[in-house]
């Protein structure tokens, strides 16, 4: 009995092991979404074009060096900046000229930007080739023409940071073939202006402004005639673009949409306002997703590491960046930009009213006063500037050299009557006015290295005159630019994943 | 080999070995089998020597046999004790067998997964440590602290003096990058128990397994080795109650020299003269909150020859006495164990409480454990048991603005009181040159930072014996495991809640897991017992469901109470959810062949199968085989017996998967969970956010082990050493991707870790008599983990000159080399490199005229190269002493805080006292500046800073008397009273510059001192009564 009793437990457990076992092995995960499961309809859809928008956000990304935007980084290099905060090796290297390839402020945008393409690549793959999604002809078409303007921005810093970068327009599926050879500062142009191009056909029906903050029309003519006004200036030099990036910032001006506020206080406190003087901005919000440059504005007591103007337990506490005396001497006199608390300024009451501090010249642009109470501001980062459109139609007239064209001049003169009214509105215009402006109007903005690299000029803030960007040295710069210091290197860390990455 | 095909080979092998036996009966003895106390033994072996015919005692010790025709002996093994041979004569059919504690190691049973095996006969690497070893230690909270040391090869990191802090624990080295790389813990035979929350009271054995030939049993999950626990079983005939228990008092083992308020200001005063600025306020503008000035006779602040104030300290604080206290531990435990007839019992209740030295952190700790045995007649025998512990503890010392209090606890400046004298507290912004002001003390006083855990671990066994010498076993357990993490802190603490009216937060996480294994055991001999075999045949499901939540809320009114009133929060924030399931099959065959005795085989074979690979890599094949050669058994062997017992070679090769890596990855990911804000508007976004990996599969090691044991003179000395050479290939690696691809890294198998090393335990007893015993055990063990392949990446955390560099040993210091101190006459050598005198000179070893990171150069190793343990163990009359060192020596640490002289962030190391000034140029300290001042460092790490880390310690040393020797000798109703006092962690002998010097890291960061909670001294008295 006992035997077959044996036998039959046995044969049980030798089936036991001989089933198969793959089910009992599957996963199944319940805690995540697959992106192959997913954009089924609009919801869904507007999810994945918003998760695009993080690229936008680079200028005010943290480098993770001495807690360093981007666009410290940016401002730094045109040499009229200086810092009080605790220095550090990476911003020296920016300060001489040296930038090795292992510096941090090469490292960030890279990785952010490509991530944020991926991202972008993948919507447009989506939209473009998915079937069954549960959305309207029209919403498609404004959210791929999103997707192509975001791509287009993002490339559009990386090829202006770096010159050549690998171009990839698909989203990536394997790491196989991911050692991909950069494509010329040519190709990348081209296809920027592809894909603005392509943008603006899919929004040509959409309004010239979005109250919400998203990509607007307005937004991309206006960045299409920036990136035409580029193509026509360094590296590519195509000069056919001056009359394009003319025709489109013309389009923008003549739509009427947009306009500059009256004063400059009006000016910083429009930022939350999506429109009027800024057509696309870095959507802040004070819980969220805060703007650091109040805070790192702040000026700094000599010899100590307090701000003056204490009012957080700050642990950023300002004296990040500061114009030097130089450049905010060069303003012209009467200049509304330089007076105390438009641009700049150089005292300011403590908050209980007791005592006023003087100090020397600090950033005002990114005042906020809620942030002064509490070190967190939700004020709007803008992008893109109307200013920037009208000096970017100036300075496609004048193609270099001067023009005599009203449209050109009048935009110019919006611009510059807002810092000096009593100024007489000339009959021509030359570029190196059109230049000094922009030095001027967009100082902070964190467009002004790209302007230099991009005209191969500087503004000689003590001489007062616009000179050629190489052999020209900075007043907070040790040596002169050199043709090699225009482009980052490609960060090291790259260049040891993709060997490729050779400059 | 395909999955189908592997199975129909083991089911072929099967029917092969296992023959129906049918052999005469012709008739059957019986009796009882007894300790040297008389207490029953039970499951111990009584076999037909000669013959397959064997049984087990039952719960009372009673055994019967039938005797196959032909027997002549019988032979009874029990795990700890001597084997008895019993020689059949004639018509006797009882035969009673007293069992000698075993002296005897070589004989002793060894666990080795689904059953055990004499140590005579293993030929694989296992060492074993036994109950009493474990409890030694008070001041260890769990099981991992108290093997430390014990085990040649076994290496905790990290040895945390937090109470109830966990430990890491490494087997030969590190055998994988990115997936996990602890051993596996089985505690009778449940896999993956959280052993932290096991009671060492409870335990009766532990062996690790080491080699790939032992592990492999494990194969699944045995690839970091395998430590496996054999809790008490009751098996002492009539009931018996034992207490133990033991009260300590733990403090400061190391402290430094700290500096002095008027030594501060000292620094203050050259740091501003040397960085050339505006000198500090207290010397300009009188500060009375912390000074006192000089003064002139007519009341006027009196100044120095360069018309600066002269202000003295109000306040000397020493923030070590300030922070540090002594802390209580208190253990009891309290065990019943009865044995019957046809079932026993083993229960135990335990309590441990222990005070950390740092205020507001301790842990608490209850257990609860069951184990009953039952003889179901001659059919099957029946296991169940039972083991429940929950446990709190407190870690405020886990700051809630992240920093960890016992790296942070002295940055306020010595001038600065801990308290004023209207009871407000010091602040360090008191000192006006600080830039920022956490409040680490109301943060460590007021916050709360709590874990709480419960563990449940259930496990049923049944022994079917089918026929001689063939056992099936089925067994079930199921163990669940909550835990709780929960934070909280009131509204304005700087540094942490000064913006929001007070936080909380909790997280959940549950884990369930169950497992079912089945196994054949089959026992045979042939050729008249000059073959011994026992084979294992089993296949084993293993199921882990896994769920998590967490929420939080900041911002209470009025009345704010920690985190059980976060729905009083007016903001809602941070909840989350998770969901995780893996799973696991596998079927795996083991046999072990013993020829003659002296020649041994042990093959294993398994396939495994995990849920957490792509489809068609989802089962692995892992085969080893381990080979023994008793070469004093040999007619041949020219040495007596009597000098050498034993001496045996031992071979092993094998493989063994590891698939400890998080579920799903051979998925892709979007994450939701991002957000956008359009026109203050906040939005969901869907964000790729990890690429899956289809094609990822099993990590292979691939271990090989030489070794031999000897044993001397009866053994009175017994040497185990080993060789072995591990390389884990496959690795299941976060591999870095170009970052054009939009991700920064996915899971692959890649690479080549290797580690090697040497392995020697020595056990001697050089004197031997009734009343006085010496036993010296030594151990020692090196390993050397060597990154031979790691796809060229540089592995390191940004915040520790700490790099695993392909082609080099893992984890090693790169730094500059420092010269010394930029001088007054190297002005302008020391410009080239933006210096000036008074910074840290570099060398530019690459001469490129700028420091980079090539000019960083290896110094060494961060991980102990060397490890000994020397335990000298005295019995004399009842009197029992132990002296427990040990030794790690071979490796660096970098130690960096005590040469940054980088003012007004931070209190400073007495080596302020020392920095270079114009007058003192002869120095390697760097120059005193002010916090605005460029300073020479830079985050360039350089080798001043680092120290040898070799220490020698006394880790353990215990007095304990056994009453029952000579003062209670006749007290009937007390079987066993003992008293002892211990003391642990007395001594460090070290060159390392901190409280807490062993090894240590900041997170996962070896080799950077400061991380770890100090390890305390502790002197505690202990009592052991058993009735």
């Amino acid at each position: 009995m006992k035997r077959y009793i044996t036998a039959i437990i046995l044969a049980a457990v030798s089936s036991v092991m001989a089933v198969s076992c793959m089910d009992f092995l599957k996963e199944d995960p319940k805690t995540f979404e697959q992106p192959d499961n997913y954009y089924n309809n609009e919801a869904e859809i507007r999810m994945g074009v918003n998760g695009i928008y993080s690229g936008t956000r680079m200028p005010l990304g943290s480098t993770g060096i001495g807690g360093c935007e981007v666009i410290i980084f940016n401002e730094m290099m045109c040499g009229y900046s200086y810092r009080t905060a605790s220095p550090f090796s990476d911003l020296t290297e920016v300060l001489n000229l040296a930038i090795s390839a292992d510096n941090g402020f090469p490292a960030a945008p890279w990785s952010w930007q490509y991530s944020d393409i991926n991202r972008a690549n993948k919507m447009i793959d989506v939209l473009e080739n998915k079937t069954d999604i549960d959305i309207s002809v029209e919403k498609r078409n404004m959210y791929l023409g999103e997707s192509y303007f975001l791509r287009a921005w993002m490339y559009s810093n990386l090829v202006r940071y770096y010159g050549p970068v690998p171009l990839l327009t698909k989203p990536t599926t394997g790491f196989n073939d991911a050692q991909v050879v950069p494509s010329s500062e040519a190709d990348v142009f081209g296809q920027i202006i592809a894909d603005l191009e392509k943008a603006e056909t899919l929004m040509e029906n959409e309004p010239w402004n979005s109250p919400e903050g998203r990509v607007s029309k307005g937004a991309v003519k206006a960045y299409l005639a920036k990136m035409y006004l580029t193509l026509a200036g360094y590296p590519v030099r195509d000069a056919t673009a001056y009359q394009k990036a003319y025709n489109k910032a013309l389009e923008v001006v003549r739509s009427g949409e947009f306009s500059l506020y009256p004063t400059y206080e009006a000016a910083r406190l429009g930022y939350n306002v999506n429109g009027g003087e800024y057509l696309f901005s870095i959507q802040c919000m004070r819980d969220r997703y805060q703007n650091p440059l109040h805070m790192l504005s702040i000026p700094r007591k000599d010899g100590t590491l307090k701000p003056y103007i204490s009012m957080y337990d700050a642990t950023r506490p300002g004296g990040g960046w500061n114009p030097c005396t130089e450049f905010v001497n060069s303003y012209l006199p009467g200049d509304r930009r330089v007076a105390n608390h438009a641009f700049y300024y150089t005292s300011q009451v403590s908050l209980d009213g007791t005592v006023t501090h003087d100090f020397a010249p600090a950033v005002y642009k990114y005042w906020d006063d809620e942030c002064a109470q509490d070190g967190k501001s939700g004020m709007n980062f803008p992008l893109i500037r109307y200013a920037d459109v009208l000096l970017t139609l100036a300075e496609a007239a004048c193609a270099g050299g001067s023009t005599t064209d009203a449209d050109a001049i009048d935009a110019w003169w919006k611009v510059h009557s807002r810092a000096l009214p009593d100024d007489v509105k000339p009959a021509s215009l030359s570029f190196d006015e059109v230049f000094r402006e922009r030095i001027w109007e967009q100082a902070y903005d964190g467009e002004n290295w790209f302007n230099m690299t991009r005209t191969r000029k500087a503004f000689d803030c003590v001489q007062g005159t616009v000179v050629d960007l190489i052999g020209y040295t900075a007043p907070e710069m040790s040596s002169a630019y050199k043709e090699s210091d225009l482009l980052l290197p490609y960060p090291v860390e790259q260049v040891r994943l993709n060997p490729n990455l050779k400059k | 080999m395909s999955l189908n095909k592997f199975l129909r080979l083991f089911t072929a092998l099967v029917l092969t070995i296992i023959p129906i036996v049918s052999v005469a009966q012709v008739r059957s003895v019986s009796g009882r089998v007894t300790d040297s106390s008389g207490g029953a033994v039970a499951g111990a072996v009584v076999m037909v020597e000669g013959t397959g015919t064997y049984t087990t005692t039952d719960a009372a010790g009673n055994y019967s046999i039938k005797l196959p025709s032909g027997a002549k002996t019988l032979l009874v093994q029990m795990m700890g004790m001597e084997d008895a041979r019993i020689s059949l004569d004639g018509a006797q059919t009882t035969y009673d067998v007293s069992l000698q504690d075993s002296l005897n190691y070589l004989e002793e049973a060894v666990a080795i997964g689904y059953g055990s095996i004499i140590r005579k006969e293993l030929s694989s690497s296992v060492s074993s440590v036994h109950s009493e070893q474990l409890i030694e230690r008070a001041s260890a909270f769990n099981v991992t602290q108290a093997l430390a040391g014990k085990v040649a090869g076994y290496t905790v990191y990290n040895t945390s003096g937090r109470p109830g802090g966990s430990n890491t624990v490494r087997i030969r080295g590190l055998g994988s990058v990115n997936a996990g790389s602890s051993p596996l813990y089985v505690v009778d035979g449940v896999v993956d128990v959280s052993i932290d929350m096991i009671n060492p009271n409870d335990i009766e054995s532990i062996d690790v397994l080491k080699d790939a030939a032992a592990t492999a049993v494990y194969g699944a999950k045995g690839a970091n080795g395998v430590i496996i626990v054999t809790t008490k079983t009751g098996r002492t005939g009539d009931g018996r109650v034992t207490y133990t228990g033991s009260v300590g008092v733990s403090s400061l083992a190391r402290t430094y020299k700290e500096m002095t308020g008027e030594e501060y200001l000292k620094a203050l005063r050259d740091a501003y003269a040397y960085s050339g600025s505006v000198f500090d306020p207290y010397f300009t503008t009188p500060y009375e909150k912390l000074f006192d000035y000089e003064k002139n006779p007519d009341g006027s602040y009196a100044t120095d020859a360069a018309g600066l104030l002269i202000p003295k300290p109000r306040y000397n604080t020493k923030w070590m006495q300030e922070y540090y206290q002594n802390g209580l531990t208190i253990d009891q435990n309290i065990s019943f164990s009865k044995a019957g007839e046809r079932s026993s019992v083993y229960a135990s209740v335990g309590y441990k409480s222990m005070d950390g030295i740092i205020r507001n952190t301790d842990a608490k700790r209850l257990n609860a454990s069951i184990n009953f045995t039952s003889h179901l007649g001659k059919v099957a025998d029946l296991r169940i048991g039972a083991n429940f512990s929950s446990s709190r503890q407190n870690r405020n010392d886990i700051l809630i603005d992240g920093s960890i209090y016992h790296v942070v606890f002295d940055n306020i400046a010595p001038f600065i009181p801990y308290k004023y004298e209207d009871g407000s507290y010091g602040q360090q912004d008191d000192h006006l040159t600080m830039s920022s002001n956490y409040d680490y003390n109301t943060m460590l006083d007021e916050a709360m930072h709590r874990r709480r855990t419960t563990q449940t671990v259930l496990n049923a066994a049944i022994d079917f014996h089918l026929l001689p010498g063939l056992d099936l076993t089925v067994k079930g357990d199921m163990q669940s495991h909550f835990s709780s993490f929960e934070q909280s802190a009131p509204g304005g603490i700087s540094g942490a809640t000064i913006s929001n009216n007070g936080f909380s937060n909790i997280a959940n996480s549950d884990v369930h897991r169950w497992s079912n294994e089945d196994y054949l055991t089959y026992r045979k001999s042939f050729f008249s017992d000059r073959l011994k075999t026992t084979s294992v045949l089993g296949t084993s499901f293993y199921y882990m469901h896994g769920e998590s939540s967490s929420g939080g809320g900041t911002n209470y009114p009025e009345g704010y109470g920690g985190y059980m009133y976060m729905q009083d929060s007016q903001t809602w924030d941070s909840s989350s959810s998770g969901y995780d399931k893996q799973t696991m099959h596998s079927v795996y065959f083991r046999t072990n062949l013993a020829m003659d005795g002296r020649y041994l085989l042990g093959v294993t074979l398994r396939a495994d199968g995990a849920s957490n690979f792509g489809d068609n890599n989802k089962y692995g094949f892992f085969p080893s085989a381990s080979a023994g050669w008793i070469v004093s058994e040999e007619p041949w062997f020219p040495v007596s017996k009597d000098v050498v017992s034993l001496f045996k070679l031992r071979a092993s090769f094998g493989q063994v998967g590891n698939a400890a890596i998080p579920s799903y990855r051979t998925f892709d990911r979007l994450s939701l969970s991002g957000e956008m804000i359009f026109d203050k508007t906040v939005e969901s976004t869907a964000t790729l956010s990890e690429p899956g990996n289809r094609d990822l599969q099993w990590e292979t090691s691939t271990q090989y082990d030489f070794g031999f044991d000897l044993s001397l003179w009866n053994d009175r000395v017994n040497l185990v050493a080993d060789f072995y050479n591990r390389d884990t290939r496959k690795l299941l690696y976060q591999v870095q991707v170009p970052s054009s691809t939009g991700y920064s890294s996915t899971w692959s198998n890649i690479g080549l870790l290797r580690n090697r090393g040497y392995e020697i335990t020595l056990r001697t007893h050089p004197v031997d008599t009734r009343d006085f015993k010496w036993d010296v055990d030594f151990i020692y063990s090196q390993n050397i983990t060597k990154a031979v392949d790691i796809n060229g990446d540089k592995i390191y955390n940004s915040l520790t000159p700490v790099l695993s560099v392909e082609g080099e040993e893992w984890q090693q210091l790169w730094v500059y080399k420092c010269l010394g101190v930029w001088q007054l006459d190297e002005v302008e050598e020391a410009d080239v490199y933006g210096f000036k005198p008074g910074d840290i000179k570099l060398a530019d070893l690459n001469k490129d005229g700028q420091l980079s990171d090539d000019d960083r150069y290896l110094l060494g190793r961060v991980t102990p190269k060397h490890e000994f343990t020397l335990v000298n163990t005295f019995y004399w009359k009842g009197f029992n002493l132990m002296v427990d060192m040990m030794a790690k020596t071979g490796y660096w640490l970098y130690c960096g805080r005590w040469s940054n002289q980088y003012l007004t962030t931070d209190n400073i190391h007495v080596s302020a006292n020392y920095a270079w000034t114009p007058n003192n140029q002869g120095t390697i300290f760097p120059a005193n500046r002010s916090g605005s001042d460029k300073w020479g460092w830079n985050g360039r790490y350089y080798d001043a800073e680092c120290y040898k880390g070799d220490y020698l310690k006394v880790r353990n040393v215990s007095l304990s008397y056994d009453l029952k020797y000579s003062l209670l000798k006749n007290v009937r109703s007390v079987s066993g009273i003992a008293l002892g006092v211990l003391a642990e962690d007395i001594y460090t002998l070290t060159g390392v510059p901190a409280l807490a010097t062993e090894d240590s890291g900041w997170g996962d960061a070896m080799g950077v001192v400061g991380g770890t909670y100090p390890r305390p001294m502790t002197i505690s008295g202990t009592l052991k009564i058993t009735f």
